[in-house]
């Protein structure tokens, strides 16, 4: 599995860099594709098969259909590859590319003294913390709550031992429709936004139509 | 799954959301900047679905569901946006709708 893993995440690496590279954009929409369903691979390996086939639906599916219907409507042919190839002067790398080196190079700096100090594999460290601190504070009378640091220290330990587990679609599916409703809600209003946004920005212009009712 | 460190993954998701922010700083094209938009919001989406896989909860995948709606939505509004602007300008340089005019 780590070997799938390291696979997959270098393809990505690698086809993301070629989405940014290319001058064609039809090119450059087949590597995003390439670059999505590694990403796919990715979240297999980690244990969210619904994720994987989510992303594969719907990201590589439905939206990267979206991007190849506007590709094709807009006619990118050669002239505008040229004109992307005059854009894309290798000057034109230098900022953006130092910008995000350092970026990444301080990402790596802040991972590297995360894992040295608290790695995430000794899991849940707040959960195993706040029950330490309440079996500090209320050793006296309160068994309730000992009992609850005990389910709490139990819960840990459950969380360690299936911390990478495989995150099951039924599990997904009660969090979402438990817990998280208003969000599937405010997804849903989110969508019927885009759907308003797109009809009226996709619909004809009013002075062109009236432009057209002159003549 | 069987003990991919959580940093690892973190680190391919920076590296893929640094991937995409310099595409959306390098190109001058609507069309590229959406795409790079659509790499940064997946890396993202990484990065849920890797902290979810880490604490054993399913929350990542949930929060990842949430992302890929926003996408969604996100990608349809651009792209309307950027035919809309391929209409007025007949080009999609992103420079040459810099001028603001009511």
């Amino acid at each position: 599995m780590n070997v799938i893993f390291y696979i997959s995440s270098a393809i990505a690496v690698l086809a993301t860099i070629l989405v940014i590279t290319r001058t064609n954009a039809v090119h450059a929409l087949l590597y995003l594709v390439v670059s999505l369903l590694a990403v796919a691979m990715v979240f297999f390996t980690l244990g969210a098969p619904f994720a994987a086939a989510l992303e594969v639906i719907i990201y590589a599916g439905a939206i990267v259909v979206l991007l190849v219907f506007v590709v094709m409507m807009l006619n990118q042919g050669p002239v505008s590859i040229a004109q992307e190839r005059a854009w894309l002067r290798p000057r034109m790398w230098i900022g953006p590319g130092i910008l995000s080196l350092v970026l990444l190079g301080e990402l790596v700096y802040v991972l590297a003294g995360q894992s040295a100090s608290s790695p995430v594999r000794q899991s849940a460290g707040p959960p195993v913390g706040q029950s330490a601190r309440s079996d500090q504070s209320d050793q006296s009378d309160q068994s309730d709550i000992s009992d609850r640091s005990v389910s709490l220290k139990s819960q840990a330990s459950s969380l360690k031992s299936q911390a990478t587990s495989l995150q099951s679609p039924r599990a997904v599916g009660l969090a979402l429709f438990g817990p998280y409703a208003i969000g599937v809600e405010l997804a849903s209003l989110l969508l019927l936004a885009g759907l308003v946004a797109a009809f009226h920005l996709g619909a004809p212009d009013e002075s062109e139509k009236e432009k057209g009712g002159a003549r | 799954m069987a003990g991919i460190p959580p940093e690892h993954a973190i680190l391919l998701a920076a590296i893929l959301f640094l991937l995409g922010l310099t595409g959306v700083l390098v190109r001058r094209n609507v069309i590229f900047m959406l795409m790079s938009i659509e790499v940064m919001i997946n890396a993202a989406g990484l990065a849920f679905i890797t902290a979810g896989a880490a604490w054993g909860q399913p929350d990542g995948q949930v929060m990842f569901i949430f992302i890929l709606s926003m996408a969604a939505a996100e990608v349809s509004v651009g792209l309307a946006l950027v035919l809309r602007m391929y209409h007025c300008f007949k080009t999609l340089d992103a420079d040459a709708a810099s001028k603001m005019r009511g």
